[in-house]
């Protein structure tokens, strides 16, 4: 057990960075690691997972997933009766807000072959789905980027 | 405008990290508070275990029962199986008659738009049968499953073809092929972690879909399908490492006859001890059935190790480690391999040695791999891009002809190839781990076609968008590719690279 929590520890820091790329802006990274790493304990450690790091962004994946959709649900029930959510909106820099803007798989993606110069067949079968989907995907989360990041260009030039 | 790269690192490196030691231990905390579902699940266990014993009886009972007859019956009718009668000779093919086009032709042609599909489509594959060009929609969101439609450029119009019959298959491993009579649809099944691949069919003189019996496959990827004139070679890769997949061997390799619906055993692709199958991808070249493979081997070699690979045709392997705490690394090459009419196993291809993955083409003359950058399969592991272009033209007397680079970094990466039987098109793009891609200028696709004969390459007119899939029909080239909607929803364009 000592072996899965210094495996575990050795992970963290990929795998921390990799959270913080697909969580929702209000969501702690620690704590999709976190509990990631408790799915791990609570399976019984590590046997029989050939490659623990796309094992753990998996899960890290799908725990980002979950959450905002819980997020959006409690937003919309809120919404319904007339309130709002208490806490406010984290600022972030209008370009970092832009990347935020995106579906948690195409930031995972983006992340993966971007900065982590994984091959489209790698990201994609980290992320769960097909080689085709992913250059899809890709392509159309570099296009909706590109169109953002223009537009506030644009309305900056205007400003000034 | 920012690099891409540089907001990735910035929001990867948001917030403050708790710390590894600090994470781990409130993990380890959390699983050891959750006394009360520990002392319930005893119960539930037990209660679990003995429901599943009881179905699992009566399962078994049934089984005993039912196969036996079934087996006795079907052997009874069926023909003892051989790739004699498989793989037919060259000529017998029922496939409509396309004209090919030379590179020199096709740098005449120019872009143009053509009707789009219908706007809840999007493209799984696309097939041209002679008269139309048929595309079927991924099945993975419930709105585009079994969305098929078929365009007849004569009209430049599109038509809704009845859904397909397999609409609960949630999937976008989907491949088809045209057999001469109808369009063969493969669906690698998502829902399923042993692998099973479903078939239908669809019919466009009566208009109508076909679903067959699944077939049990190692549906790790997409499945690819090969017409030979009498059945439809299917093989699919294994990201299962190497362990059977509803019974069926990771490296097998199947045949289908659409008429009959039935399925027989083909030679297992060959593999070393210790290896398992990646991924594979067929098509009709040299006479028979050829197949590009990518084999992996896992062990404890330290990175860096080069071994010699025992298998012909085989490339040269590097370790390469493949994870931080099991201490395997991993070893892949590639093969390229022929099941020849009459053959009892996949052999070779001669004077060919592999180098990276493709999608390849063929006639009986030659065998057709496009150019493509050559990469490592495991990506982040081993730097992912190896940074060279290899493709060529492999003849049946033996000889091979390189195909031209178009030019190194950052064009490399092919979006879309199409064969035209005289030419090889392919829309690339730029080496999307430049890093900023996502300037205007980065993203413009440019469009090349090789000469097969000389493996010389021409540049041909820039197309608007970039595209995920073309075919050639004999006349023109139709592409497509996704787009934004106005409200933000995603549609499909198709454009024509025509005189």
């Amino acid at each position: 057990m000592a072996t899965d929590e210094t495996a575990l520890a050795a992970l963290y820091s990929p795998l921390r960075r990799f959270a913080a790329v697909v969580a929702d802006a209000r969501a702690d990274p620690d704590d999709l690691v976190q509990e990631s790493f408790a799915r791990v304990f609570a399976r019984g450690g590590l046997d029989g997972i050939d490659d623990p790091l796309a094992y753990l962004r998996r899960v890290v994946l799908n725990l980002a997933h979950n959450e905002r959709r819980r997020s959006q649900a409690a937003q919309r029930a809120l919404a319904r009766h007339g309130a709002t959510a208490e806490s406010e909106p984290v600022a972030y820099p209008s370009d970092l807000a832009e990347l935020l803007r995106l579906d948690a798989r195409s930031r995972a993606l983006l992340y993966l072959t971007e900065l982590e110069r994984a091959s489209i067949a790698e990201a994609a079968e980290i992320v769960g789905c097909s080689e085709g989907a992913a250059r899809m995907q890709l392509s159309r989360a570099r296009r909706r980027l590109r169109d953002l990041l223009e537009r506030e260009d644009d309305d900056d030039a205007r400003t000034h | 405008m920012p690099a891409l790269t540089d907001l990735l690192e910035t929001l990867a490196s948001r917030g403050e990290p708790a710390g590894a030691d600090v994470v781990v231990a409130r993990a380890r905390a959390m699983v050891a508070a959750i006394p009360v579902t520990e002392t319930i699940e005893p119960r539930r266990r037990a209660r679990r275990a003995r429901r599943a014993s009881l179905v699992i009886v009566a399962v078994a009972a049934v089984v005993a029962i039912v196969v036996p007859v079934a087996v006795l019956r079907r052997s009874a009718h069926e023909p003892a199986s051989s790739l004699q009668t498989h793989v037919s000779t060259p000529g017998t093919v029922v496939l409509p008659e396309v004209a090919p086009a030379t590179a020199a032709q096709l740098a005449t042609f120019r872009w143009s738009t053509v009707a789009s599909p219908p706007t809840d489509m999007e493209i799984g594959t696309a097939t041209w049968d002679g008269h139309e060009l048929i595309i079927f929609g991924p099945g993975n969101t419930s709105e585009h499953r079994g969305v098929a439609a078929a365009y007849d450029p004569t009209s430049n119009r599109w038509r809704r073809l009845p859904p397909s019959p397999l609409v609960e298959v949630e999937t976008d491993w989907i491949s088809a092929v045209w057999t001469g009579r109808q369009l063969v649809v493969a669906q690698g099944d998502h829902a399923t972690t042993i692998g099973r691949v479903v078939m239908s069919s669809y019919d466009p003189l009566a208009n109508r879909w076909r679903a067959y019996a699944a077939q049990m496959m190692c549906a790790g990827v997409k499945p690819t399908l090969t017409w030979t004139g009498t059945i439809v070679v299917v093989t699919t890769g294994d990201r299962l490492q190497g362990e059977a997949c509803g019974g069926a061997a990771p490296n097998a390799a199947h045949g289908f006859d659409p008429v009959s619906g039935r399925w027989s055993s083909l030679p297992e692709l060959p593999l070393q001890p210790g290896e398992y199958l990646d991924t594979v991808s067929t098509t009709r070249a040299l006479g028979g059935v050829v197949a590009l493979m990518r084999w992996v081997r896992s062990d404890t070699t330290a990175p860096g190790t080069t071994t010699p690979s025992t298998a012909p045709g085989s490339t040269t392997t590097v370790a390469t480690p493949s994870g931080a705490s099991t201490g395997h690394n991993l070893h892949w090459g590639e093969r390229a391999l022929l099941l020849a009419a009459g053959a009892q196993q996949w052999t070779p291809v001669p004077h060919v040695v592999l180098r990276g993955m493709a999608t390849p083409f063929g006639d009986d003359a030659r065998l057709v791999v496009p150019p493509r950058v050559e990469q490592c399969p495991f990506g982040a592991f081993c730097g992912g891009s190896l940074g060279t272009e290899v493709g060529f033209v492999a003849n049946r007397d033996g000889s091979t002809v390189p195909l031209a680079a178009t030019g190194g970094d950052p064009y490399v990466a092919p979006d879309l190839v199409a064969f035209t039987g005289d030419a090889l098109v392919a829309v690339v793009r730029p080496d999307t781990t430049i890093p900023d891609c996502v300037a205007a200028t980065c993203s413009e696709p440019r469009a090349v076609a090789w000469d097969l004969t000389s493996g010389h390459f021409v540049a041909l007119a820039s197309p608007a968008v970039g595209s995920f899939d073309a075919v050639w029909t004999g006349r023109e080239l139709i592409a497509f590719a996704p787009e934004k909607t106005p409200s933000g929803g995603n549609a499909v364009v198709a454009v024509r690279l025509g005189p």
